[in-house]
């Protein structure tokens, strides 16, 4: 089995392989859809589960884990340096509301957690391995990056995962709070997309002994001297431990009265991922590379030149290879190309742009190398997590078009068994 | 008795052409401990409702009306599609109905409804191409009991593209959508999804189930700039985000 793939002007590290059969794909959505809290199965038009799953090569994979990992490690080591140095973050576009509790959270030492999340969103280029983004505050994809993974390589022979980052992110929480932990799942109300992960992450902790709570809002836990507890009808439960899948930004947005700075501070319960994710969570993380003594080396080889807004370069009328991101932004859909709006939207976005630049910031644009399936050219985006450091799976999407934004296609990433015919 | 794959594809038939928009959360709660009453709606008139063909209906009612309401118009030949986007209580399979806690809104009754109704519907046999009727609760944004710690928030919203395109119905010939709810004002949430349709000239219809008048059409527009300011001070006022139910800027953007 080959997983190399031509396309119109170069070879792919990775290939499609054999489209599910009708009745192998109803088996698979109805597992994650009755089993597995994938809830957001069709959006709009778009059936949300690509029938082709993206094969690599196992040396492929090994690069991107590796890059994944030295792009973790120089991140956490760059957190941990941001953190106790409060005259970045206002470069970072974080809200005057947060500098006070980070410097605070800073001064208890904000150690690393013992469940660290990062994502990786990498992009086969014209120029080689790319990346667009981390995911560093309330990374997603779990159930797709693990169920829907293993059920498609079931039925994809000589095939396997490149990992199960459920079960990794489980080990972890476990070794936290034990067999018989009690865990809070904060999400947004509302949030279906959100509310499927929390739902998910909470069955894989029951099926390991834990005692779960699904909460959708800060102002439902309750503190007591840094401790937080859930209310139930039999009283206050001491919590071992807080997943908080609810963005930091929107976080900032509620009163103080919900109590959400508790999720900034350091306190007896594990809050993971932590407040201070937002540090790096920021669109404008590299423009504060200059300043740090960490160094970003494998950041500076992958991830496009970026720049602030009042930089010249990007201004003028006819040019078109920079992108516009906003400064905290989850999906694609804050991200803006002059050649995918209007020229008075463009002038628009560019003028709040100016007006705000803390908020924003631009980027390089590159030019992802699109594969051939059976919808025709597709832009697949790697997420790769990490845990504590360590790769621990993907999270892979399509697009129609180059940027991935909520109308992309959930697919799985398989590593492509070698067998003697072919080595790739 | 039946199990939660079979329930679901009764709903949800490989060959139906709008099964995939069916919502599966409540499917998956299918193999939880709940008890099933008996239907409390037992009265019905849909001599208003169009012969099946151009027409699709968004039913918005409380409860387990929206489910009865959907058999009743399967029997006239339309393909009952749940939009339920509500967890009934967290789901865990230690917790009783007498341990769970305290739901915001009482979503359970719409489950033992699409459960009970569940052997009715299969006895119906729809076309594959049957026009859909989308059920909705009119109570997904409503708490009906404050949010304090150890209440469940279950509040819920419609989005746009929980529906299928304004493209993709004309495609299919529908030219006008009757929305069955009572009151005359659209749920901020679904007013964005029916924006969409009326733009692309599909002609939207009001029909209030307890009113003997037909169908009537009604021209739906984006809320004032007032309206929507309201609606954000509000949302603040009451620890919600805007996007729970809000007017305008509902987009997808889900964490991470």
């Amino acid at each position: 089995m080959t997983t190399l793939a031509q396309t119109a002007n170069c070879v792919l590290p990775f290939t499609f392989g054999r489209s599910l059969a009708e009745s192998e794909f109803l088996e698979v959505q109805s597992r994650l859809a009755l089993d597995c809290f994938k809830w957001d199965i069709q959006i709009g038009d778009t059936s949300t589960l690509f029938r082709q799953p993206l094969l690599i090569h196992p040396t492929i994979w090994q690069q991107l884990a590796k890059m994944a990992e030295d792009l973790a490690a120089e991140l956490m080591a760059a957190e941990q340096e941001i953190v106790i140095r409060p005259e970045l973050y206002a470069m970072l576009g974080l809200s005057p509301h947060l500098h006070p509790i980070l410097s605070e959270a800073s001064r208890n030492s904000a150690a690393a957690p013992d469940a660290r999340v990062l994502r990786f969103d990498f992009h086969y280029t014209t120029g080689g391995w790319r990346i667009s983004e981390v995911n560093s505050d309330v990374p997603g994809g779990y159930t797709e990056a693990s169920r829907f993974t293993q059920l498609v390589s079931g039925f994809t022979p000589h095939t396997r995962p490149c990992g199960d980052p459920a079960r990794t992110w489980t080990d972890a929480i476990m070794r936290h709070v034990g067999k018989h932990g009690r865990v809070a799942l904060l999400s947004a109300p509302g949030f279906l997309e959100d509310q499927q992960v929390t739902a998910f992450l909470a069955a894989e902790l029951q099926a390991r002994g834990v005692e779960t709570f699904l909460v959708h809002g800060p102002s439902q836990l309750n503190w007591q001297a840094g401790q937080a507890h859930a209310v139930h009808k039999s009283g206050f439960i001491p919590l071992d431990a807080i997943v908080r899948f609810y963005q930091g930004e929107w976080l900032l947005k509620l009163p103080n009265a919900s109590g959400w700075k508790q999720l900034f501070a350091p306190g007896k319960t594990l809050v993971t991922n932590p407040g201070y994710s937002l540090l790096t969570e920021s669109k404008r993380f590299p423009l504060i590379w200059d300043y740090l003594e960490t160094g970003m080396a494998c950041w500076r080889s992958l991830l496009p030149e970026s720049c602030a807004p009042q930089d010249t370069r990007w201004q003028s009328v006819s040019e078109k290879s920079w992108v516009l991101k906003e400064a905290f932004s989850n999906t694609g859909d804050s991200v803006h190309m002059r050649e995918a709006v209007s020229t008075r939207s463009w002038n628009a976005l560019k003028r709040t742009a100016l007006k705000y630049p803390e908020r924003w910031v631009v980027q390089r644009k590159f030019d992802v190398s699109p594969v051939w399936s059976e919808l025709g050219w597709v832009y697949p985006c790697i997420g790769v997590f990490t845990i504590n450091g360590e790769a621990a799976g993907a999270y892979t999407r399509v697009g129609l078009q180059p940027v991935i934004d909520y109308k992309s296609m959930d697919t799985a990433l398989l590593i492509a068994e070698e067998d003697e015919d072919n080595d790739g | 008795m039946m199990d939660k794959d079979e329930i679901y594809r009764i709903w949800a038939p490989s060959d139906s052409l709008w099964s995939r928009w069916v919502k599966p959360v409540l499917f998956s709660f299918m193999d939880s401990r709940f008890d099933v009453p008996r239907s409390s709606v037992t009265q019905f008139n849909i001599d208003w409702a169009p012969r099946p063909g151009q027409a699709v209906i968004v039913v918005d009612l409380p409860g387990e009306d929206g489910v009865v309401w959907g058999l009743q118009l399967a029997r006239l030949g339309y393909r009952p599609i749940p939009l339920y986007n509500a967890l009934p209580f967290p789901p865990s399979e230690k917790m009783s109905p007498a341990t769970r806690p305290e739901c915001m809104v009482d979503v359970v009754p719409i489950l033992t409804a699409l459960y009970r109704e569940t052997a009715a519907l299969k006895e119906i046999h729809l076309a594959a191409d049957a026009p859909p009727v989308f059920l909705l609760d009119a109570d997904r944004r409503i708490a009906r009991k404050d949010p304090e710690p150890g209440v469940f928030d279950n509040r819920s919203v419609c989005f746009t593209t929980d529906f299928p395109s304004a493209e993709f119905l004309s495609s299919r010939h529908i030219t006008e959508a009757i929305v069955l709810q009572r009151g005359s004002n659209v749920a901020g949430d679904l007013l964005l999804a029916l924006i969409e349709w009326q733009k692309a000239g599909i002609q939207l219809l009001r029909k209030d189930p307890v009113e003997a008048d037909p169908p009537k059409p009604v021209v739906v527009e984006p809320p004032s700039f007032l309206r929507r300011l309201w609606y954000r001070i509000s949302v603040t006022l009451t620890l919600r985000r805007g996007e729970l139910g809000g007017f305008g800027g509902i987009v997808k953007s889900a964490s991470g």
